[in-house]
């Protein structure tokens, strides 16, 4: 699994499935303050990640 | 709804009213689809400006935009719930305060989205209205960044306003800027400035001020603005990073999501104390500004006290 976070870096991260709320909580980021795009779709953070997915991780931009 | 129609998606991969995929949980818990998002977030716009009577019909509305998510969500949704209050109009009102590798991304991105709405835009600047722009009046006094520009900002803003002839100003506070702000003042021991009302307005003295997304969470905001396509990447204002509020962002960031609610509550708890300390029991007697007449303390209020400071 393709981990984008929000400064663009990548980590490859096992393909075992896992609510991307806790792959979130296991990087350090508070499932609040960003938003996921999983396989190129914005998806809920309860929504699992496996395999081959590519999950990038978008921080919520502050600022109105 | 699950089955055929929903293409073999099973019911957790899809939102809680179609079949379609969900993008986002809502407070409630329920998954909701973009179609769906982005109804619920402009109903919920609209029950707010309802409830508070944030809108009358025939009202000119100034709408203030910075050109960032907030403010560009808020005129989109706006433009398309104004027809809900008779005789309505809004003007998109921008202020260019002057900040290097900034504020001109911003204006852009401001002006974009007018021009494709089609919804008329006063632009105006510091540099115009004081003289100078943020970024000198900020040289040595960068700690108090916020504080001079949000005071600048809503003279600004007021007298924008009142040159287009608008009867209420909205701004772009969402559920999580008003929470912080509850939590910034307590911090700080200001009561005055916790238990003022600026939605109610004081006759003669300041337009009222409406807030349509202020029930309504930042990261929603961002969302609405994803799924329709309307974002713009733009740099964060370079003289946050200094101030109070973003270490009390972190804060609730983290309490929010431990305990549920809690910005609700910090929001409640404000009106609460609203109802119970109107404007005329604070301590000190309240009186026009004797250089611009809005209700103060002092002798000044504090936009006419911070430009004395700033030498103007």
């Amino acid at each position: 699994m393709q981990v984008i976070l929000p400064d663009r870096t990548v980590q490859t991260m096992p393909g075992d499935p896992v609510p991307i709320e806790q792959l979130l909580l296991r990087l350090g980021i508070l499932p609040t303050g960003v938003i996921v795009v999983k396989n190129g779709r914005i998806v809920p953070d309860d929504v699992i990640a496996s395999g081959d997915d590519v999950v990038r991780i978008i921080r919520v931009a502050h600022g109105g | 709804m699950a089955g055929k129609e929903g293409g073999g998606r099973t019911g957790e991969d899809q939102c809680a009213f179609c079949p379609e995929p969900p993008v986002i949980r809502s407070g409630s818990g329920e998954r909701l689809c973009a179609r769906h998002l982005t109804a619920d977030i402009e109903r919920r716009v609209r029950d707010n400006l309802r409830v508070t009577r944030g809108i009358a019909p025939g009202d000119h509305v100034a709408v203030a935009l910075s050109g960032g998510k907030d403010s560009s969500c808020m005129l989109l949704i706006l433009n398309r719930i104004l027809g809900e209050w008779a005789d309505a109009s809004i003007t998109a009102i921008t202020i260019d305060e002057g900040i290097a590798g900034y504020r001109d991304g911003t204006i852009r991105a401001a002006c974009s989205l007018t021009r494709r709405l089609g919804v008329r835009h006063h632009v105006t600047s510091f540099s115009e209205l004081f003289g100078h722009d943020l970024d000198h009046f900020l040289q040595g006094r960068e700690q108090r960044a916020c504080t001079i520009c949000g005071v600048l900002r809503r003279r600004a803003l007021a007298d924008a306003a009142r040159s287009v002839g608008a009867a209420r100003i909205a701004t772009g506070h969402n559920l999580d800027d008003e929470a912080q702000s509850v939590l910034m003042n307590i911090l700080r021991g200001d009561l005055a400035r916790l238990a003022q009302d600026s939605t109610t307005g004081l006759p003669g003295c300041f337009l009222p001020r409406i807030k349509p997304l202020s029930v309504i969470s930042e990261r929603e905001v961002f969302t609405y603005l994803l799924v329709k396509g309307c974002y713009t990447d733009l740099p964060e204002c370079p003289y946050a990073r200094s101030a109070l509020r973003s270490e009390v962002r972190a804060m609730l960031d983290e309490l929010e999501y431990r305990h549920p609610g809690t910005r609700e509550s910090l929001i409640r708890s404000r009106d609460a104390i609203r109802k119970q300390v109107g404007p005329a029991s604070l301590p000190g007697d309240l009186h026009a500004c004797q250089s611009c007449g809005a209700m103060c303390s002092g002798e000044l209020c504090q936009a006419c006290r911070t430009l004395r400071s700033l030498g103007i």
